[in-house]
């Protein structure tokens, strides 16, 4: 049975197909982000995702090296991740996140 | 350890009136006068015979002139002398002399009351016995602690006073009177044993048998090889059992399969008549299992689908209830089937639905089952809620054994004990972070927490605690668990060993005193999750994988064949080729999202 972990907050994003936690919406950095399903969100920290294979891709901002992340639960696309950035007013992103709104389901208490 | 001789001389007199006991026990009464004549022994002190008689003529006058050569302890001496004084004023008021009775209590009672500037009696007590006066039926019941009326009541206060006289008094008091013949006897070189002259007084009974008991325990406790290919049967009390011998090794006997897919959990029902194994393509296989001298026959007994809606639903949990002909599975919701024929009996809804863990409590009466999102809840044979707990705590597992009043839950970061009977939370063990499953071990006392790698430990540990007393007793290491959750279980008789599968495709089995690995068993050609091993059945070990196989195990010194449809024997070719399909599968998802990516712009 694979691990799946829990997040212990009141607001959470969870995976919109297996309701699967993503992250807690307290550790969301920036709103002004966009992916192929339209808004993105830069985030902190992310649990119950796999990565795919990192590759070197052509962004509007520039030049990274990025890759894809999935759901543990049900392997759907959530995401990717950015493992560096080689302008330097872009390195701050390296080792966060990004969670495409369209893709989640939140979750308030 | 000292020489047969030196024991000997320090324990002679116990172990006469251990015999001595023995044979009266068990009827030998014959045999029992015998030894009691040729060593010499008496049943009780000459004083102390005494003193019997004079209490139970009621002459206590007399017999309280005798306390002092029974009794050295001044403090002992003088509860003696009140109890007799006390006795005394009881009689007199049953008799009806009153007068008398308060001469008595001004006099003899008051007086001994105090022994310096200690009491012995309390002054309600005084107040109490004269209160006496009035009703001396009704109130000797409350105040005294042995049975004051009737024909017995003087042996009773004999047997009462016995209480107070220490029988190594006895010993040391019969050896000044046999002194001077002891003397004697070693200046004419008399035989280097001593005759013992009293016997002791045992009040536990059969204590012979209890101590051999517990030195046969102890030298099976020892033993690394009980549990492993040695039974209890095959330890003898004539014969004191020390070997360093190392346990053997255990080898594969076959390899079973029938499913299609990933095995997840293998389970063996508590009276090791059946196993299931549970498997990622919806399948629960229910095996009888049966042993006939050096035959294991195995045969399918039924195949049960567990359809449930939700598709990322997994099944998380099986657990077997303890009368071995129904198990329940935790899914999206709890569903129970019935192993001989496999139809599901009971479904229990959760409020969400996806069910982590349930487990049967209270024999059977009772199940209590954990949803991450919600909480804890447990619900009877009616399906009506016993109590839940909807707090917002993470409960991810819980363990429970029969005949235990507790069971433990956890979260990823703490973990804690509930009482069954009371509902309360009884206490929190300091165990830290990353805590993946849990299971008690059959006693109640102890706990195995298998926890994954965090800042403390670069690699996937098992702990064993001590609940009562909330100590970390043991680490197991040398595993890997960074995917999956497998939980360890305790194996071999006394619970010797733990086990747990491994993500490097092992099976290891440590040491539980230790905390060294025994062995690791290989074989398996995929993660091993789920190992089972009850002591009812001890030579045989059953592991599953997510290579679609059981394995059995058993010693390498065992001479047992399986005995099974050589349908479901597993051939070592057809594993390997439904691996590289399932291989491929993953690398389509992974081409599936590149494309995807590409596409993708990020804007700031």
């Amino acid at each position: 049975m694979k691990i799946i972990e829990y997040i212990e907050a009141d607001n959470k994003y969870k995976c919109l197909s297996c309701k699967a936690h993503l992250s807690a919406v307290d550790s969301v950095v920036s709103k002004e982000f966009k992916g192929s399903t339209g808004v993105a969100y830069l985030i902190e920290d992310v649990v119950n995702t796999f990565d795919g294979t990192s590759e070197e891709r052509e962004l509007m901002s520039g030049v990274h090296v990025v890759c894809d992340i999935f759901c543990v639960k049900c392997y759907s696309y959530v995401g990717w991740r950015y493992l560096k950035a080689y302008r330097e007013d872009q390195k701050y992103k390296e080792g966060k996140f990004i969670l495409e709104r369209a893709l989640l389901s939140k979750e308030t208490s | 350890m000292e020489s047969t001789e030196e024991f000997h001389k320090k324990y002679e007199k116990e172990i006469c009136s251990l015999l001595f006991q023995y044979l009266q026990e068990r009827g030998h009464s014959e045999s029992a006068k015998t030894f009691q004549k040729e060593s010499g022994l008496e049943i009780e002190g000459v004083a102390l015979q005494n003193f019997k008689q004079l209490v139970t003529d009621g002459n206590f006058d007399e017999a309280i002139k005798l306390i002092p050569e029974l009794e050295d302890d001044c403090m002992k001496a003088a509860q003696i002398k009140i109890a007799l004084y006390e006795h005394k004023y009881l009689e007199l008021l049953q008799k009806g002399s009153n007068c008398e009775a308060i001469e008595v209590l001004r006099t003899q009672i008051v007086p001994s009351s105090k022994l310096g500037t200690q009491n012995i009696v309390q002054q309600n007590r005084i107040v109490d016995l004269t209160s006496m006066v009035m009703d001396v039926e009704k109130t000797s019941k409350a105040l005294f602690p042995y049975n004051s009326t009737g024909e017995s009541a003087r042996s009773n206060l004999f047997s009462y006073l016995e209480n107070f006289i220490s029988p190594i008094k006895m010993r040391s008091q019969s050896k000044r009177d046999n002194g001077q013949e002891r003397a004697e006897e070693r200046n004419n070189g008399a035989p280097s044993t001593d005759k013992v002259s009293t016997l002791l007084k045992i009040s536990q009974n059969n204590l012979l048998e209890n101590l051999l008991q517990t030195s046969l325990n102890y030298q099976i406790s020892q033993c690394k090889c009980y549990g492993y290919d040695k039974e209890e049967s095959q330890y003898s009390l004539l014969e004191y059992h020390e070997c360093n011998l190392n346990p053997p090794s255990k080898t594969l006997l076959t390899t079973i399969s029938n499913h299609k897919d990933e095995i997840w959990y293998v389970s063996l029902s508590p009276d090791v008549s059946k196993l299931t194994s549970v498997s990622q393509d919806k399948m629960i296989n229910v095996w009888g299992l049966e042993r006939k001298e050096n035959k294991l026959q195995i045969d399918l007994i039924s195949c049960i689908e567990e359809s449930h809606t939700n598709k990322n639903c997994e099944i998380s949990c099986i657990q077997w209830h303890p009368d071995s002909t129904k198990f329940l599975v935790a899914c999206d919701n709890i569903k129970v089937f019935n192993a001989l024929t496999g139809e599901c009996i009971k479904v229990i809804d959760g409020e969400t639905s996806s069910i982590r863990s349930a487990a049967w409590v209270k024999e059977g009466e009772e199940i209590i089952f954990t949803e991450p999102e919600k909480g804890m809840r447990c619900v009877n044979a009616n399906n009506t809620d016993i109590f839940y707990d909807w707090t917002g705590f993470t409960f991810i597992d819980i363990a429970s054994v029969p005949n235990v009043d507790k069971f433990a839950y956890c979260s990823e970061n703490q973990v804690g004990i509930i009482s069954i009977s009371s509902r309360e939370k009884i206490k929190l063990l300091s165990v830290k972070k990353k805590i993946r499953a849990i299971t008690m071990s059959k006693d109640g006392q102890s706990l195995l927490v298998s926890k994954h790698a965090s800042e403390e430990e670069n690699k996937a540990v098992i702990e064993l605690w001590d609940i009562n007393n909330d100590t970390k007793l043991q680490k197991f290491v040398g595993h890997t668990q960074e995917k999956f959750i497998l939980s360890p279980i305790f194996g071999g008789k006394f619970e010797k060993y733990v086990v747990s599968g491994s993500e490097n495709d092992k099976v290891y089995i440590w040491d539980k005193s230790t905390g060294d690995i025994v062995e690791t068993l290989e074989g398996h050609q995929n993660v091993v999750n789920s190992i089972a091993w009850e002591d009812k059945l001890p030579n045989y070990l059953f592991s599953c994988s997510y290579d679609q196989t059981i394995k059995i195990w058993i010693n390498s010194t065992d001479k047992v064949q399986a005995e099974i449809e050589p349908k479901y024997l597993c051939n070592e070719e057809e594993i390997d080729s439904q691996m590289n399909d399932d291989d491929s599968d993953q690398s389509m998802i992974e081409n599936e999202s590149e494309l995807e990516s590409e596409e993708i712009e990020s804007d700031e």
